[in-house]
């Protein structure tokens, strides 16, 4: 299953001379928006895709919304600098040859609030399998505005969730463990005897499911997992082999998956790989769109302590 | 001259399923269950048993059925093979490589059939009661394609019963 996930970033502006003030990201350096100036940054990636020579990465931002504080869509990232042949995998014919010049684009979603009268924005990135754009969206932007505004620096830190985590393990119900088994049985009939049309191709899950509207007696243990006081083995000690675990939590209808396989990604990345919808390989827009937005309110619950103003 | 009566794809084809589904390997586990333990237990049997004729009998009759009835079950396993075309199951094409494969199977045991009767036969032809060591190779090559013929059945009937359940429960 191709591993989506999304990481959420805190930003913010620093004034250099004095870093212990408060700076609004609505109106930094008395009169500039932190929204516009990114904005103005995006846009002009869309017109001018950057190429990283060094890297051999080349970006550009292929969609971009604006709505009140709100900034969205599609940043693309991809890889040059080297041949390949791209085959199809139906009849093995080669249906392109990659030259160094090209470079594989991955669409990767963006979700950016930044309120006016706060110090603290929230940057969503989608991940796609090991592939982010921390680099090209955050680390150049901050170059960008280093050569902007002198005076002042624009930061971020990784949302950590964990804190987060165990406000909700408290409040949800634990739905579902499942153990996922990345290794086929040795014959192939027991592979085909297993599989079921709900099971999906690549893995085997073994799902423990909780009775209606009650959750299973995991919250202690799962408390101590996102503490990094117990490992994802002891979470539910089970015969069958299996080579990752997943909590799904049920908060108020929603529903949330944590890799307790994975600790510290779960700490910092919001798998949301069961949730998405797929259209060709990628994520279809809506949809992540729609998890992003829930993921910024949860977040923005935390760090504003209300709701998500729109 | 050879290449109408050459059967060496059956045996290759049949050998390609020995593999672990997981790793694609060769699977040693299925070497020792279908080739080693039948030769070691082929040894243990010439040791400590004397066949007389009747057995020969009883093996021929037995082998012969056997040989006809797999025949039949080949042209099963072939209509199974085609209706997979139209199956919506969403691992359908692991159903039909499973039988695909059980095909191979089904196809290797017939040959180890025809081969336990050939040697069958050299009992019949040649007295080999004063013969120790003769008798013992030929009984040896019988039990074992007995025994490998056997544990290659029960592999048939795993896969078969694994296919079919799944057409049952498709059309329930």
């Amino acid at each position: 299953m191709i591993s989506i996930s999304l990481s959420a970033y805190a930003v913010s502006v620093r004034d250099k001379g004095n870093l212990d003030r408060r700076v609004e990201l609505g109106s930094f350096n008395r009169r500039n928006d932190l929204l516009d100036v990114l904005e103005g940054y995006l846009n002009a990636l869309k017109s001018t895709p950057q190429t990283d020579s060094s890297q051999s990465r080349h970006s550009t931002v292929q969609r971009l919304e604006r709505s009140g504080r709100y900034l969205k869509g599609i940043f693309e990232a991809g890889e040059f600098g080297f041949k390949s042949e791209f085959r199809n995998i139906k009849n093995n014919q080669r249906s392109y040859v990659r030259d160094t010049v090209d470079a594989e684009m991955l669409p990767f979603y963006f979700l950016v609030y930044l309120p006016d009268n706060e110090a603290k924005g929230v940057v969503i990135l989608q991940r796609f399998k090991q592939f982010g754009i921390h680099d090209e969206f955050i680390t150049r932007f901050q170059s960008f505005f280093r050569q902007q505004f002198s005076n002042y620096a624009f930061r971020s830190t990784t949302l950590t969730n964990s804190e987060i985590l165990k406000r909700y393990i408290d409040d949800a119900r634990i739905v579902q463990v499942k153990f996922i088994q990345n290794k086929w049985p040795s014959d192939l009939a027991d592979e085909v005897n297993r599989l079921t049309p709900v099971e999906k191709q690549g893995y085997i899950e073994t799902i423990i499911h909780a009775g209606y509207k009650s959750s299973l007696p995991l919250k202690e243990k799962l408390t101590r997992l996102v503490n990094g006081k117990l490992n994802s083995n002891k979470l539910l000690e089970v015969e069958f082999p299996h080579d990752t675990v997943k909590v799904v939590l049920d908060i108020n209808g929603r529903k949330r998956t944590i890799d307790a396989g994975s600790p510290f990604s779960f700490r910092s990345n919001f798998d949301i790989s069961d949730d998405v919808k797929m259209v060709r390989g990628q994520p279809e827009y809506n949809s992540i769109d729609g998890l992003a937005q829930e993921l910024l309110e949860t977040l923005t619950e935390d760090l504003y302590k209300g709701k998500v103003r729109r | 001259m050879i290449d109408k009566i050459n059967c060496f794809a059956v045996l290759k084809d049949h050998l390609e399923t020995l593999k672990n589904n997981d790793t694609g390997r060769t699977s040693v586990g299925d070497l020792v269950v279908f080739y080693v333990i039948p030769i070691i237990a082929s040894v243990i049997l010439v040791r400590i048993f004397t066949p007389g004729e009747s057995l020969s009998n009883v093996l021929v009759t037995a082998l012969s059925i056997f040989a006809a009835l797999l025949f039949n079950v080949l042209l099963l396993v072939l209509e199974q093979i085609r209706r997979t075309q139209g199956s919506t199951a969403s691992n359908k094409e692991r159903i039909k490589l499973l039988l695909e494969q059980t095909y191979s199977n089904i196809a290797y045991s017939i040959l180890v059939c025809l081969l336990a009767l050939v040697v069958l036969i050299v009992p019949y032809l040649y007295d080999l009661k004063a013969k120790p060591l003769p008798q013992a190779i030929v009984w040896g090559i019988i039990y074992f394609l007995l025994i490998n013929f056997l544990l290659t059945l029960l592999m048939i009937l795993k896969r078969m019963h694994v296919s079919i359940s799944k057409e049952i429960a498709a059309h329930a």
